[in-house]
């Protein structure tokens, strides 16, 4: 067994977070608490080392003055906080959301729609092309709203568009079980293998 | 009460002592059940495996702890991999948390394959920004990260000689639990056409299949199944490969119990008509 105290504090950490699968306790409680506190304490850790690296400190060591163009933007974030002066926070929202959409736009439009709409322009000259090119016309048509639904030959369509969404979401399901038991074994090679020595 | 109504009603609890035993079990003794490669894993060693030699690589671990289980034997796989080829390796993350991840990587492997900081590989800084970050390595990549990880000038690193923009890197390997490898594939891949692989959680993998479809994702590892996989491509056994047992029986009984539940559904007398519910 180990005796190493960081270990141990994980393992009794992990103990009480699996305890919750019994019934609700004060263990759990206090491991929710102070899984809490610890990641509410490390991003205003790390949200201030990135103000102190990235501007406060250039601004202040190197006089690279225009560091303060972020600095005075992210306090006026903060005016919202503050009745009357609520509106000064539109200005770097507005900085953020344009920038933003800039940034997002430039490479999603190609990467998002125009590649993925060439990626389902495929021959019909196998399997695999025919249920990609089927699956995605057909889900399409699930939400085509102009045509009425009712319509012969429509409604047929939707109800294989729908079929393969159901097939979609249960490989996701399937995918998601997976996960989650990964992170248990994770969890069981940690206690078993670096807590308790049982795992070779 | 008939079995079936037994089943309905057994106490959740006793399900999960039966997992914990059905996981723990194999982890102490290993029971060696058969592995297929799945064609995305395949995809991501033969890019890896196809770079010219000396490539310049950025390994980004784009995760916190909560994916650690899955993604950090991806990581590790992939590594092996790059420096069995002797490729050079830029750690960075999108992640302040996945910097941990990034030095991990190649202060632990590295030793192994003879690797020295500054020669071989560089481990960066965390920059705030994600899509942004990214967006701004495409158009000036030695103005994002103008000092390493420990404070060293990129000027007086000996691999930034080779370096002068993001048409120098011959591959990203992003591990993401989320929209990170998207940000490569929109800011860096779309727009650069620069190479894009890596890894993600299994929750996720169903929506890197369309980056898969169309060409623009070069293979990725799904979960720790994709780990394990890659750890048997390139002939290093480690965590993931040891829990493949555990995730078989853990799905089999997941299996068994699904479709024992159907049965107690449909059979029972829990069925919406017995108990007046139901549409």
């Amino acid at each position: 067994m180990s005796t190493n105290f960081g270990v141990w504090l994980a393992a009794l950490a992990t103990l009480s977070m699996y305890s919750y699968l019994y019934k609700d306790n004060a263990f759990f409680k206090i491991g929710e608490h102070i899984f809490i506190a610890i990641a509410a304490g490390h991003t205003v850790v790390m949200g201030w080392q990135t103000i102190k690296g990235t501007a406060w400190t250039p601004l202040t060591t190197k006089g690279e003055y225009l560091w303060l163009v972020p600095l005075i933007g992210g306090a006026l974030l903060y005016g919202r906080f503050f009745r009357g002066i609520g509106w000064v926070s539109r200005f770097p929202l507005g900085f953020l959301m344009g920038v933003g959409a800039a940034i997002t736009l430039r490479g999603q439009l190609q990467s998002s729609f125009i590649l993925q709409i060439r990626g389902t322009m495929l021959p019909l000259n196998s399997l695999d092309n025919i249920v990609m090119v089927v699956g995605t016309v057909t889900t399409l048509v699930y939400f085509f709203f102009a045509v009425q639904s009712q319509r012969a030959g429509v409604a047929q369509l939707a109800m294989i568009g729908r079929w393969t969404m159901m097939i979609a979401f249960g490989a996701a399901y399937g995918n998601t079980v997976m996960a989650r038991m990964s992170l248990l074994i994770g969890r069981m090679q940690f206690l078993f293998g670096k807590w308790i020595y049982l795992i070779k | 009460m008939s079995f079936f109504e037994f089943i309905g009603n057994v106490d959740r609890r006793y399900i999960y002592v039966l997992l914990v035993i059905l996981i723990v079990y194999p982890l102490v003794k290993p029971i060696g059940l058969p592995l297929a490669m799945s064609r995305e894993t395949r995809q991501v060693f033969e890019t890896v495996d196809a770079l010219p030699p000396n490539s310049i690589v950025i390994l980004s671990p784009d995760y916190s702890p909560g994916a650690e289980a899955e993604l950090w034997p991806q990581t590790v796989a992939i590594t092996h991999h790059l420096m069995q080829k002797g490729h050079r390796i830029i750690a960075l993350s999108l992640w302040a948390d996945g910097v941990m991840y990034a030095r991990r990587a190649m202060e632990t492997l590295g030793p192994k394959y003879g690797y020295v900081n500054g020669v071989d590989y560089v481990i960066m800084p965390w920059v705030a920004g994600r899509d942004a970050a990214v967006s701004a390595m495409g158009r000036d990549l030695r103005s994002v990260y103008t000092q390493d990880f420990y404070g060293t000038p990129i000027t007086q690193i000996p691999m930034y000689e080779d370096i002068r923009d993001i048409r120098d890197i011959a591959l990203v390997v992003s591990y993401a639990t989320g929209d990170d490898q998207d940000y490569y594939l929109q800011q860096l891949q779309a727009v650069y056409g620069t190479p894009v692989t890596g890894g993600c959680t299994a929750v996720s993998s169903p929506g890197r299949m369309p980056y898969i479809q169309s060409g623009q994702l070069s293979g990725f590892l799904s979960g720790l199944r994709g780990a394990a996989e890659y750890e048997v491509l390139v002939r290093e056994p480690g965590l993931a490969a040891a829990g493949m047992d555990a995730q078989s029986l853990s799905h089999a009984l997941v299996i068994v119990f699904i479709i024992l539940g159907n049965l107690a559904y449909l059979l029972g007398s829990k069925r919406p008509s017995a108990v007046g519910g139901g549409n």
